[in-house]
């Protein structure tokens, strides 16, 4: 059998749909493979070629819908510009590391028009790509000995209207930090460039 | 009373403090939007100096392919020149050699046609003189053998004038000596024998006649014969049919001498006949004539080898000045091919020779110009070489400025990429948001809780002590009376609190029944109000307070579900009084029908 690369065309629409669900797995992913929140608490998961991780905690996961959807609006709305997994002490509300996600979109693709081709295999791959990177990030972040709660932000242009459960928030900075740059994946209507910054 | 009082002042330090802490808080709010401001400032230099970082990379991209370009341009141009040099020498050297070659090969073909024109020359010259002195020498001969020729046919001529005059005078005489005797004999012997005899005689004598008037005729066809004979020395062929023919008369000369012979054994008898005439004259006579004749015809035989020899010779001579005239005309022609030969070679050597000037001509003035041109481009090339030099220092130099303007914004860049990496954000063109209730503030409200119950934990047990201590201190004072004293104080505030709740509940009725909005504090910032009219539980604004003067809307069902009209008082008349007033008159108008 030989494979066939079959191209599909990708809406705005198609993109935030797979944007969102690739930041959905990767938070999942960072949350488990940081030790925010107990192994116990997660079921596996086959997504992407991979056996991912996906949190069975209720709260964790309303929560995380509900950023979810709303960072789907947004992404429709081209209106988000980046989207933080914040890791802070829970001892001391200092940050340790943040997971940024720069989102960058295609200003000619509106909501129904100007679909891209791209097959979603190859983003399929790209994505896995990062996961995978995500994972093996254990080996050179520094070990979370104390223990950590996270938080999303999204940075939204300044024309946003805050949702009722929503606030402005400050950045979180990391004092001192250095920083790794993961992989890139791009659906054409959507380009997602991954960076990690942790305490050093 | 006492204990009032107390408790009054205890309020009122409780309210100075407060008025502290709230005091405090502003600075630290204060401080916070300072920080803020300083914060988007940071940001803003942020994006200038990635602004500037990028402008600058670009330039920096730009000069390094500038350098890259003038790198390469100045090594193909050095490459070029190099190539231009070495090309330009090799074809120098290898026009020099084609020259140098045809120089010589043209000085050896000249020099080689011009040794074979002399050696022509020279040949011609002497073939010349060889001829002209051929010429000269067949000329003379020619001359000698006309001369001989001439003598041959002036002796030819006088012998046969001779030999006829003398066999005429001596057959004459003869004749006449015969006739004499005839008449002697006829008039001394007059007898019959002697008559028939004589008549036999005389008949022998007319016949004799006959045959002397047959000779004279002879004679006179021997000379035409002569003639025929000098005639035939212009035509050979006659010639030797009339040497035939003299050969035939030469036989018959011979039959005649025979006939002669008999006739002088005729005049013999005859004398002895008549004695007057005594025999051995008549002998003698005869043998005289026959001598004459024997003469004669030697003299003929002779003049025939003669006449033949210089036939024989006049026609070898004149072979010869043929063969002479056609070699003459050969050797003239040859002489006059050559002298044309000659002097076209001589043009074609001349107009060689000019030729030759010119080429060398052309070659000097094309050594000058390719030795100018090589000049010139080599003095071209050192300037473009000295330029290039200059731009590529300048280049470098201008290299150097740039990597070093490359490091400290390499340099810059890493701090911004860190302060991004950080999460720094330009607060002007985004807004940072997150969930009012996440897990990090879940996890914090627990851990304040926790911390808030220790705290309170502690200041208990201080307080026991203190207690305690008093109680130890005082010793009079019971622990009932402590007990009821803090029974008092918790009663005390119980009732506080229930004074504070239903004047707090009143003014809360009051702004409900005045104002027609019942308004719930969510949280420090956040205000819920709830219309008297709402159709639904859910229908209410949400308001946060930024600071101490403005309030902001937030989006909610409600707020999204309002009319234009309505939002206008708040978008663009900027009043919250109005815009409730609207919502209140709408919801109200919805509400209640008003009965007249």
């Amino acid at each position: 059998m030989q494979a066939q690369a079959t191209k599909s065309n990708i809406t705005l629409k198609g993109s935030t749909e797979i944007v969102s669900e690739f930041f959905g797995y990767s938070i999942n992913s960072i949350l488990y493979q940081r030790g925010i929140y107990p192994p116990e608490d997660f079921s596996p998961i086959s997504k992407y070629g991979l056996q991912m991780l996906v949190t069975k905690d209720e709260g964790l996961k309303k929560y995380l819908s509900q950023v979810l959807s709303k960072v789907s609006d947004w992404l429709m709305q081209k209106l988000i510009q980046k989207l933080v997994v914040v890791v802070a002490s829970v001892g001391t509300g200092e940050v340790l590391e943040r997971w940024v996600f720069d989102i960058e979109v295609d200003k000619d693709v509106g909501a129904d028009s100007g679909a891209k081709e791209k097959d979603v295999k190859v983003i399929h791959n790209e994505i896995q790509a990062i996961i995978r990177q995500i994972t093996a990030s254990v080996t050179y972040l520094p070990l979370l000995e104390e223990p950590c709660t996270f938080d999303l932000l999204v940075y939204t242009s300044r024309d946003t209207q805050v949702p009722v459960a929503w606030e402005e928030s400050d950045p979180k900075f990391i004092i001192n930090s250095e920083e790794v740059r993961l992989r890139s994946f791009t659906t054409k209507v959507h380009k997602v460039d991954t960076l990690v910054a942790y305490k050093a | 009373m006492g204990n009032l009082e107390e408790r009054r002042s205890e309020l009122f330090e409780i309210r100075s403090e407060m008025e502290v802490i709230k005091k405090s808080l502003e600075n630290a709010i204060r401080d916070k939007q300072s920080l803020k401001q300083d914060l988007e400032r940071q940001t803003n230099l942020n994006e200038q100096l990635s602004l500037e970082v990028e402008l600058l990379r670009e330039d920096v991209l730009k000069a390094k392919e500038t350098s890259r370009t003038q790198n390469e341009d100045s090594n193909r141009a050095d490459q070029e020149l190099i190539k231009a040099k070495a090309q330009h020498n090799e074809e120098l050297r290898a026009i020099k050699t084609t020259h140098e070659n045809k120089m010589i090969v043209l000085k050896t073909q000249f020099e080689q046609e011009i040794q074979q024109l002399k050696s022509d020359s020279q040949k011609l010259t002497q073939n010349n003189l060889d001829l002209r002195i051929e010429a000269d020498k067949l000329r003379l001969e020619k001359s000698a053998s006309e001369n001989e020729l001439l003598t041959f046919k002036k002796k030819l001529s006088d012998a046969t004038q001779k030999l006829s005059e003398d066999r005429t005078e001596m057959l004459n005489e003869q004749l006449q000596q015969s006739q004499v005797r005839i008449a002697a004999l006829e008039s001394s012997q007059t007898s019959e024998s002697d008559k028939q005899s004589l008549l036999m005689l005389t008949g022998r004598c007319e016949s004799l006649e006959a045959e002397l008037a047959s000779y004279k005729k002879q004679q006179n066809d021997f000379k035409r014969v002569k003639m025929d004979l000098e005639k035939a020395y212009l035509d050979n062929a006659s010639l030797k049919d009339r040497a035939n023919r003299l050969e035939n008369t030469q036989s018959e000369i011979a039959e005649l001498k025979s006939s002669v012979v008999k006739l002088n054994i005729d005049l013999l008898d005859w004398s002895r006949a008549f004695p007057n005439q005594t025999p051995i004259q008549v002998s003698t006579h005869l043998r005289q004539i026959e001598s004459n004749n024997k003469n004669n015809s030697k003299l003929t035989d002779t003049i025939r080898e003669e006449l033949y020899n210089a036939n024989n010779d006049i026609q070898r001579i004149q072979q010869t000045a043929n063969q002479h005239e056609n070699t003459i005309s050969k050797l003239r022609e040859e002489l006059e091919e050559a002298f044309t030969k000659s002097n076209t070679l001589e043009n074609e050597v001349t107009l060689l020779k000019k030729e030759l000037e010119r080429k060398n001509s052309q070659l000097e003035s094309f050594k000058l110009e390719s030795q100018m041109t090589q000049e010139q481009r080599m003095t071209e090339n050192e300037n473009t070489i000295s330029r290039l030099q200059s731009e590529l220092k300048d280049s470098e130099t201008t290299m150097i400025e740039n990597q070093k303007r490359i490091n400290l914004l390499e340099q810059q860049i890493a701090h911004h990429d860190h302060r991004l990496g950080r999460g720094d954000v330009n607060k002007e063109n985004f807004k940072v948001l997150h969930m009012s209730i996440n897990p990090e503030l879940k996890a914090m409200s627990e851990k304040e809780d926790l911390s808030g119950l220790k705290a309170k934990n502690k200041l208990l047990s201080t307080l026991v002590e203190d207690l305690k201590k008093k109680c130890q201190d005082q010793g009079s004072v019971s622990s009932s009376e402590m007990n009821k004293k803090i029974e008092d104080y918790e009663l005390s505030i119980k009732r506080l609190k229930e004074v504070f709740k239903k004047r707090i509940d009143d003014f809360r009725r009051v702004i409900y029944l005045l104002f027609g909005f019942r308004i719930d504090v969510e949280r420090e910032t956040l205000f819920k109000l709830s219309s008297m009219y709402a159709e639904a539980e859910d229908d209410f604004v949400v308001f946060s307070r930024k600071d101490e003067k403005t309030l902001n809307l937030l989006e909610s069902d409600f707020a999204n579900s309002l009319e234009p009209r309505v939002m206008d008082q708040l978008t663009r008349l900027k009043s919250i009084p109005a815009f409730l007033s609207t919502i209140t008159l709408d919801l109200m108008s919805k509400q209640t029908v008003f009965l007249s």
